[in-house]
């Protein structure tokens, strides 16, 4: 009897015990979000004049919205920013879909010469981000005069679709020959099989593809500020954002405020992508990290 | 080599030219531009100037304060968000636990919110002493107040802070889909049998998670040792150089001073550790052969 009430007893403080820390790390997990967003709806130009009331205030300003679609710095505003960012990101994940499901489908169906030597040979590149290329990348394109969108499109592409192609692989292997058999006796090519059959059911892998291209590209600061920083009218919203912070220059930086929302409108698309697509995420992650499920 | 094989070849051509042309050929170039004298002053005309550049680095240039210092970031940083993440997961699985997607789906913002933004965000949470770290939570618990500016313990802490709070989801997430795999029915043998809570773990759960902690570790460790932001956006590697990593001094030096040539260097040794690291990842996970 006395066992088992001491069991019991482990047990309330045990949950006790979870749920207090689940409690903290939530609270934690949360504060600085709720902040930047609680921020944007205030009128504090900086943060000396941010008070902890502003943090639960009795009113809501919409002032730093109006300024950040409406201001202009240096020639440039934030709208052509978060533009070029859109265009930038959209044209990387769209090129990494490509590249990634060609080369996975490859890896996975068609017998290669010397395939295992290959695969590792471009595995390794996947453990450089950009920023550890960044200085040699620069170096380069100067040379070839690609310090542009071209060249950020071109530096991009590779990191993700490598890391993608070897995911689309695993999820080619999983899909059954025959399809793909019963097309090429109805007169389809290998390529066009490729396209129209394997495309449409690797499409859980196509998606995240897309979305790890695009959100790489749209939150690239490092190369974007080494190929285009020189002109306003060229920067990504990155950029914008940095500025925007009082990163670049203290002094000529527009309110905080505006920051906070410029925060808020580049960062929350992208968190409820993050979570619609967390399913997949979470799944291809743990594929990678060997865990069955 | 068949006429098929031939063929086949062109769909992994495309990568192949790109990793050529986008990797190899830039570190070759910038292994090229380690041994001239270019900058921004010699942008055009400039000349070779041997191993004066690594000398520079191994005499002058901070080569050990670096080594030390990015060693400090990764294994500071990999140790706690890998032991947070882990204990969240275990908490998260106990079987009593009500609301547990609602703590999850909580949990994991940091994971889903972009990375760069938060770090900018977190940035002003840390300015000393107007920031709501300094003006709210610090004094709200009772702890002394963190200046990065002028102390390099207070710099770690507010780098590796963030940094914990940026990727705990992460081991979260993947730490927890581990746990789940494991079949309940070991536990309940294993209770049968008399066996307490630690020894439960100690038997059942580490072993089963051996390869995934294995897997996540290696291959934090190359991410975190070239992770740029945080460092670059919070401390700027100050104050000094006390918290400046391989990866954050040769972008400064490239973009900040304009030298090409010994940025070009720094580049060059940090590519290296990143190759060696990266084969060791590839021959301990054995991570290529689920692949090939």
């Amino acid at each position: 009897m006395a066992r088992v009430r001491k069991y019991k007893i482990y047990k309330i403080i045990k949950l006790a015990v979870a749920y207090a820390v689940l409690t903290i790390m939530a609270i934690a997990s949360i504060f600085p979000l709720y902040y930047v967003f609680m921020t944007s709806f205030s009128n504090a130009p900086n943060l000396i004049s941010l008070a902890v009331s502003d943090l639960l205030p009795k009113r809501l300003y919409f002032i730093a919205y109006k300024e950040l679609f409406t201001g202009s710095s240096y020639g440039g505003s934030f709208l052509l920013w978060l533009r070029n960012s859109l265009i930038l990101a959209g044209t990387t994940a769209l090129i990494s879909v490509l590249l990634a499901l060609l080369t996975g489908y490859a890896l996975s169906r068609l017998n290669i010469p010397a395939k295992k030597t290959l695969a590792i040979f471009i595995y390794i590149v996947t453990f450089f981000p950009y920023t550890a290329t960044a200085v040699p990348l620069y170096l380069l394109f100067a040379k070839f005069h690609l310090l542009n969108y071209i060249g950020l499109i071109l530096a991009y592409t590779p990191g993700t679709s490598i890391f993608a192609a070897f995911i689309a692989k695993l999820a080619i292997d999983s899909i059954p020959t025959s399809y793909e058999e019963i097309a090429m006796i109805d007169g389809l090519s290998r390529f066009q099989v490729f396209l129209r059959i394997v495309m449409r059911l690797a499409m859980p892998v196509v998606a995240l593809t897309a979305i790890l291209g695009f959100s790489g590209a749209y939150l690239d600061f490092a190369l974007a500020y080494a190929f285009v920083f020189r002109s306003a009218k060229l920067w990504t919203a990155t950029i914008g954002l940095y500025y925007l912070a009082g990163l670049l220059n203290y002094a000529s930086a527009p309110a905080y405020n505006i920051f906070a929302a410029g925060a808020v409108v580049m960062g929350v698309p992208l968190m409820a992508l993050f979570i619609v697509s967390q399913r997949m995420m979470t799944r291809a992650y743990s594929n990678l990290a060997g865990v069955k499920q | 080599m068949k006429k098929e094989e031939v063929n086949n070849f062109f769909y992994i051509l495309p990568i192949i030219l790109i990793t050529l042309f986008l990797f190899i050929f830039p570190v070759i170039y910038s292994l090229y531009i380690s041994f001239t004298n270019m900058s921004l002053l010699h942008f055009f005309k400039y000349s070779f100037v041997g191993l004066l550049n690594y000398i520079i680095i191994f005499k002058y240039g901070y080569f050990l304060e670096l080594l030390e210092n990015t060693l400090i970031w990764t294994l500071g940083s990999l140790v706690t968000m890998m032991g947070l993440g882990f204990a969240l997961a275990l908490i998260l699985n106990i079987p009593e636990l009500k609301g547990r997607s609602v703590y999850y789906a909580i949990l994991i913002l940091p994971w889903a919110f972009p990375g760069f933004i938060s770090i900018l965000v977190w940035q002003g949470l840390w300015v000393d002493p107007y920031g709501m770290m300094n003006k709210l939570i610090l004094p709200l618990l009772h702890l002394p107040r963190v200046n990065a500016m002028t102390s390099t313990t207070d710099a770690w802490i507010e780098l590796i802070v963030t940094n914990d709070w940026l990727s705990f989801p992460y081991f979260m997430t993947v730490f927890y889909a581990a746990l789940q795999s494991i079949p309940r029915e070991l536990y309940d043998i294993a209770e049968l049998d008399g066996a307490g809570a630690f020894a439960k773990f100690v038997g059942i759960t580490l072993p089963s998670l051996k390869r995934t902690i294995a897997f996540v570790f290696i291959s934090s460790f190359v991410f975190t040792w070239n992770n740029f932001y945080p460092i670059y956006i919070l401390t700027g590697g100050g104050p000094g150089i006390s918290t400046e990593t391989f990866i954050v001094y040769a972008y400064q030096e490239a973009f900040s001073y304009n030298n090409f040539s010994l940025a070009a260097a720094w580049s060059v040794i940090s590519t290296l550790f990143t190759v060696i690291l990266g084969i060791i990842v590839i021959k301990y996970t054995h991570i290529l052969e689920t692949f090939t």
